[in-house]
């Protein structure tokens, strides 16, 4: 086998998927960071990206399964066969759904978007057979139903206790603005899990996509251009910050404040971490939302927008349904050859560019990704401004 | 079959981790915001939304100390996070 273009095609689209992971997931780390004023928004992302850059180049060990069990790989007993087409589908259909959730401006699992696009590809290229149901309930849907819950139960306790340990009934100065500073470490673990994990889902894919190419060895390990690109893909992509996601995570569903933001972080870096190591893996976007969720319960006086919750929830559920549905129909269209594979492109590319143009209407950017922040902000420059004249 | 086992593992981890790192980190800076003996006391009544700054006019020496025991707790913990992250130390 040679470098065909098939295979050029799906390695493009591999790091597109990686990069659209990267900026999906800035805001699981920098959200309550940015909105709390705890770091600027440019810098918040610039140290999101050099630590998932840090952790995609730490992660050593890349499954050669980018499924984890939910499709049969085996074609010899019932499943789908792994071949460029096939990975083709599922990273398309995976991408379209991202900029979709990034367009409503969602935070969403990538991991659940490229499962459900490798699930309606392998649906239309082997039936119902190639899917094993039961690792997807296992894998995808509890855990998908208990992230939010356990995250968020975590932040409600944390919150409480900070507040409960800082509050002073004689109205003196409580000093709370110093969580600001916690705030940068918290998040700094949460940005630098990230890239241990995310990046290495590409890393496998590519190398998935030679294998089945016939261009490596399956016994080999992952080329080292693989994990250049995989990791500087996925902090390109976090430096270009999902500034809508930021937006809703950080000041949609509730107006974070410093001890309430700390908690919020050091809740979804601890849950991250014990469900890692404690053997049930969790999303770490639907980790990070719920912490806020749970914050936001947790601090006096603050309000919950259960209407963002509730459209957040919708699009989680939707994940699976839709980028297997666009998975399956690229798959479909792959069947008819080289012509399909083609109008299969230029339609999705078609349309990441139509999101693209359409998110320029109302564009949110660093400057105006939390309001509140950065009308604060212009006061402070006056209020200076004006102080140097006189 | 879900691990049930696992998930209650984990809620319990989380939420003892995260109450022991808010917990230190709340104690220190509410150690940095012991006001002076004697000083007159302020008004009005707890809020939840301020977060203005303690000075360190007229601190206590041990709750100065008491608070930056209790931030390298923290970063205790925030490198023991980094070592839980990083695959190359276990």
């Amino acid at each position: 086998m040679e470098f065909t273009p098939i295979v050029a095609l799906v390695i493009a689209l591999a790091l597109f998927f990686d990069f659209t992971n990267g900026f999906h997931d800035t805001a699981n780390a920098m959200a309550t960071p940015i909105a709390t004023g705890a770091l600027k928004p440019r810098t918040a992302v610039a140290l999101a990206a050099v630590l998932n850059l840090i952790g995609a180049f730490l992660s050593t060990e890349v499954a050669l399964t980018i499924s984890q069990g939910i499709v049969n790989e085996d074609a010899a007993s019932g499943g789908v066969a792994i071949t460029p087409e096939f990975i083709f589908a599922g990273v398309l259909g995976a991408i379209i759904w991202n900029m979709t959730t990034w367009l409503f401006g969602l935070p969403s699992s990538s991991s659940h978007a490229l499962f459900g696009g490798l699930i309606g590809a392998a649906l239309v290229g082997a039936g119902v057979g190639a899917i094993d149901w039961a690792v997807l309930l296992d894998k995808v849907i509890l855990p998908a139903l208990f992230a939010p819950l356990v995250a968020g139960l975590t932040a409600f306790l944390a919150t409480r206790l900070a507040y409960a340990v800082t509050r002073r009934h004689d109205g003196r100065p409580d000093g709370r603005g110093r969580f600001r500073v916690g705030q940068i470490f918290s998040s700094s673990l949460v940005a630098l899990a990230h890239g241990t994990n995310d990046a290495q889902k590409t890393m496998g894919v590519i190398t998935l996509t030679l294998v089945s190419a016939g261009l490596l060895e399956s016994s080999a390990g992952v080329p080292w251009w693989v994990v250049v690109t995989c990791a500087l893909a996925i902090a390109i992509g976090t430096y270009t910050g999902g500034w809508r996601i930021i937006r809703t995570l950080g000041s949609g569903l509730t107006a974070v404040k410093p001890a309430q933001g700390f908690a919020a972080e050091t809740s979804t870096a601890v849950t991250i971490l014990a469900s890692s190591h404690l053997g049930f893996a969790l999303s770490t976007t639907q980790v990070a939302s719920g912490s806020v969720v749970g914050s936001g319960l947790g601090r006096r006086g603050s309000v919950v927008r259960w209407r963002t919750a509730g459209r957040i929830g919708l699009g989680w559920v939707m994940t699976l349904p839709i980028s297997a549905a666009v998975g399956g129909a690229v798959a479909l269209l792959a069947h008819l050859g080289t012509v399909g594979i083609v109008a299969a492109t230029v339609v999705g590319v078609g349309l990441v560019v139509a999101m693209f143009v359409v998110s320029r209407r109302n564009a949110v950017n660093a400057r105006n990704a939390i309001s509140e922040v950065a009308e604060s902000g212009h006061a402070v420059d006056i209020k200076r401004r004006r102080r140097a004249r006189s | 079959m879900i691990d049930w086992l696992a998930l209650l593992t984990v809620l319990g981890v989380s939420i003892a981790g995260a109450l022991a790192s808010v917990g230190l980190v709340a104690v220190g800076i509410r150690l940095l915001a012991t006001p002076p003996t004697g000083g007159a006391p302020g008004g009005g009544a707890a809020r939840d939304a301020e977060d203005d700054e303690a000075t360190a006019a007229g601190r206590p020496v041990a709750a100065t100390i008491g608070a930056y025991a209790c931030f390298a707790g923290f970063a205790l913990v925030v490198l023991f996070g980094i070592y839980l992250i990083v695959p190359y130390f276990h």
